[in-house]
């Protein structure tokens, strides 16, 4: 009986210390897509967006496998999220003694839209609607995954 | 003896209800720190206001720069760039060579950012490529002239990619006035339109921008980084199949090119290319396997650059 109880404390306590070094990370990408693999060319799970919080389950090869929200599993490449360590222990009166540079960014204090539109007003003949011109440039996966086929480029160009 | 066995389970029951307890009250505190992350609107003045505190002794280098305000940045040089050097007026060809992009921004070591990288040709004769923060990269018509396949556009693509994934950039930026520029975002007097302090804010950030252009256009970035780009674009190109031997192929082009004496575009800001040759050389003979340059890429190269010439 003391036996059970000290393996029942004792994974209750490996349970909450796992739980609360789980790491939050955020989307640091305007959007970006949840995959079934660690793979640019697998299925798509979902669609996730900026500021977008996921929990981290695991790392291999330059991807991280996270959980959402709303309890959806799968992989994302590292650069698409923040990995700064949000300490949770450390909420009390000041909220939060240590902050991510998006966290701040979100609360909007950052170099954003509206230090551009300052900008903006004080430098005139810049070529701003070139710039939108260029954002509207998109390759699409199934495009770019032609391409490569046809260069004979990625996975095609390796040597079987 | 008897006694303290028996007790113990009641310690360890003690215990468990206050590690329950301690679980419960962390979920709570979960919560609140991540409604503040998602949400900001929601966010109270006194939340505001610690958020404040902790910018102002956090954010201290290019480091600190999200990627968001990354893109901010560089949308702002690229207009300046695109000021002075007109886009080329061929939709087949820039769909063209951001297809090439895309295939190295793949298999580089940032292939996601704000908001995906994009390529444009500019309409100048100068040998020149440009690579914004934020993904924005230019390549000159004149440069294109030079390469002789789509391994060679891929170097000079790569290249660039390497600039923006290492956020050269952003490292050009002067330390003294990002340091400046954190402290008035995190003043509240900054804030308010019509202030003292946003007007500065605003002048700093025109300054922050000018370094940037100014080492694009003008200064070039230290050579330690023109260095790590070359082996950025070596590792990416080799990683996407193409032949980082078109990197040399290109140095090479570029070091006979009838512009070399004229000392503008890449020839300005850029180290001598015989310089960078030998390093990268060095690089490639280090490498295991090396991909060979493929006809079909070469063929379809052909196909949307051969009347650049």
């Amino acid at each position: 009986m003391r036996k059970k109880i000290i393996v029942m404390a004792v994974a209750l306590l490996v349970g909450l210390i796992t739980f609360l070094l789980a790491e939050t990370l955020l989307i640091k990408v305007q959007s970006t897509s949840l995959r079934k693999r660690p793979e640019f060319y697998a299925p798509v799970v979902a669609k996730l967006y900026y500021g977008q919080k996921v929990t981290k389950l695991a790392e291999e090869g330059g991807w991280v496998q996270v959980r959402t929200d709303d309890c959806l599993v799968g992989w994302l490449h590292s650069s698409a999220v923040e990995t700064k360590k949000i300490r949770l222990l450390a909420m009390n009166q000041t909220l939060k003694t240590e902050a991510s540079s998006q966290e701040v960014a979100l609360a909007g204090k950052g170099f954003t839209k509206d230090l551009e539109k300052a900008f903006r007003e004080k430098n005139k003949g810049l070529n701003y609607a070139q710039v939108e011109k260029m954002l509207r440039i998109k390759v699409t996966l199934s495009e770019l995954k032609r391409f490569l086929r046809e260069g004979k480029l990625g996975e095609w160009g390796r040597p079987k | 003896m008897n006694r303290k066995t028996k007790s113990l389970p009641r310690v360890f029951l003690a215990g468990v209800v206050l590690v329950v307890l301690a679980y419960l009250i962390a979920c709570a505190a979960m919560e609140k720190g991540v409604s503040v992350l998602t949400s900001p609107e929601k966010l109270s003045q006194k939340d505001k206001a610690s958020l404040l505190r902790v910018a102002k002794a956090l954010r201290s280098s290019f480091a600190d720069i999200t990627e968001e305000e990354e893109y901010y940045i560089g949308r702002s040089v690229a207009a300046t760039i695109l000021a002075t050097y007109p886009a080329l007026n061929n939709s087949r060809l820039t769909r063209y060579v951001n297809r090439v992009g895309q295939a190295v921004v793949l298999y580089s070591d940032r292939p996601e950012i704000f908001a995906g990288y994009h390529f444009l040709v500019l309409d100048s004769n100068e040998i020149n490529a440009m690579a914004a923060p934020g993904g924005f990269i230019f390549i000159t018509k004149g440069l294109l002239r030079l390469c002789r396949n789509e391994d060679m556009l891929a170097a000079v693509l790569a290249h660039e990619v390497g600039h923006v994934a290492a956020k050269h950039g952003l490292r050009s930026i002067k330390k003294s006035r990002l340091i400046e520029a954190f402290r008035l975002l995190a003043s509240e007097a900054a804030q308010r339109s019509g202030s003292a302090e946003l007007a500065k804010l605003v002048s700093t950030y025109e300054s922050i921008l000018g370094d940037i252009t100014a080492t694009l256009i003008e200064r070039g970035y230290d050579r330690k980084f023109e260095t790590e780009a070359d082996e950025l674009a070596v590792k990416f190109m080799t990683r996407a199949g193409y032949s980082p031997t078109a990197l040399s192929d290109f140095l090479a082009a570029l070091a006979s090119s009838a512009q070399a004496s004229s000392g503008k575009g890449w020839f300005k800001t850029h180290p001598a290319p015989e310089k960078r040759l030998a390093k990268v050389s060095a690089k490639i003979k280090a490498l295991p396997q090396v991909p060979a340059v493929a006809k079909v890429r070469t063929q379809r190269f052909h196909q949307y650059c051969s009347r650049l010439k």
